[in-house]
């Protein structure tokens, strides 16, 4: 039976694997605070277009309000690009960016 | 005040006294005059050292806050879309503004209300110097019907919402 990995295979899944890890660090799209949006409407379209329950919706909601900013997604740089262009679309303010390791 | 009801079927009526659509008229043409100038040119978008209104720079944010390069990338890809988004929105508005009577609306109906009358108090914000939460709006008497717009706009929009 033919031995399934040797060193160098091993070497090579392993860097493999690693890159995988770097190219799939996750990005974030952020949703900043800003004196014009009422705070019913941020709820709406949190629950709206994520399909949060209302609780996560309120509780991403004062995020943004107390502390400026909130954290509203996770995932890859291309799935975030597409949040972002939709919370545009709403009039929200929202960047994305890549999470620390 | 606009006239928000929930109806038995479960839409949204929605009528405006003349004042009021007059206003929606205006402040719905002058949005479209702004987003107008965001298609200035194939490269004003991609030039950051073109200067934009800046009431334009809050309706269409840099997605990437620290990449100009990406941001600009990003804003060649789906600004046209996003610009064509907001310009039909601003025309549902202006539909309604130029309707005699209630404006019936299923919820798929509100939404473009919702964001174009978000676009609108973006763009009187920049206008008033709103910066801060607490920021009311310049007290210049000039500015005073664009502080009322702002303001009626903000209690409309809550009423959409409560009305869905």
């Amino acid at each position: 039976m033919a031995q399934i990995s040797s060193p160098d295979v091993d070497q090579e899944l392993e860097q493999l694997l690693q890159n995988q890890h770097r190219l799939g660090t996750p990005w974030r799209t952020i949703v900043w605070n800003d004196p014009v949006n009422l705070m019913s409407y941020v709820v709406y379209v949190f629950r709206s277009y994520f399909g949060f329950e209302e609780d996560t919706a309120n509780r991403l909601m004062l995020a943004v309000h107390h502390e400026g900013k909130a954290i509203v997604a996770q995932g890859t740089r291309e799935e975030m690009e597409r949040h972002v262009q939709a919370m545009h679309e709403y009039g929200l303010w929202a960047t994305l960016d890549r999470a620390e390791l | 005040m606009a006239r928000i009801k929930t109806t038995r079927d479960g839409r949204v009526s929605a009528e405006f006294d003349t004042v009021e659509r007059d206003m929606l008229a205006q402040l719905t043409n002058e949005l479209i005059d702004l987003l107008t100038q965001a298609d200035a040119g194939p490269d004003a978008a991609a030039d950051p050292s073109l200067p934009r209104d800046p009431a334009l720079e809050r309706l269409l944010p840099d997605a990437y806050r620290d990449d100009a390069e990406s941001a600009a990338e990003f804003r060649r890809f789906t600004e046209d879309d996003l610009v064509a988004l907001k310009t039909g929105n601003a025309l549902a508005l202006a539909r309604a503004a130029a309707a005699s009577g209630a404006v019936i609306l299923d919820e798929a109906e509100v939404l473009p209300w919702l964001r174009g009358i978000t676009d609108l108090r973006l763009a009187l914000a920049t206008r008033l110097g709103i910066e801060t939460d607490d920021d009311e709006g310049s007290d210049d008497p000039e500015l005073a019907p664009a502080k009322a717009a702002y303001w009626w706009l903000g209690e409309l929009q809550e009423r959409l919402i409560r009305a869905l």
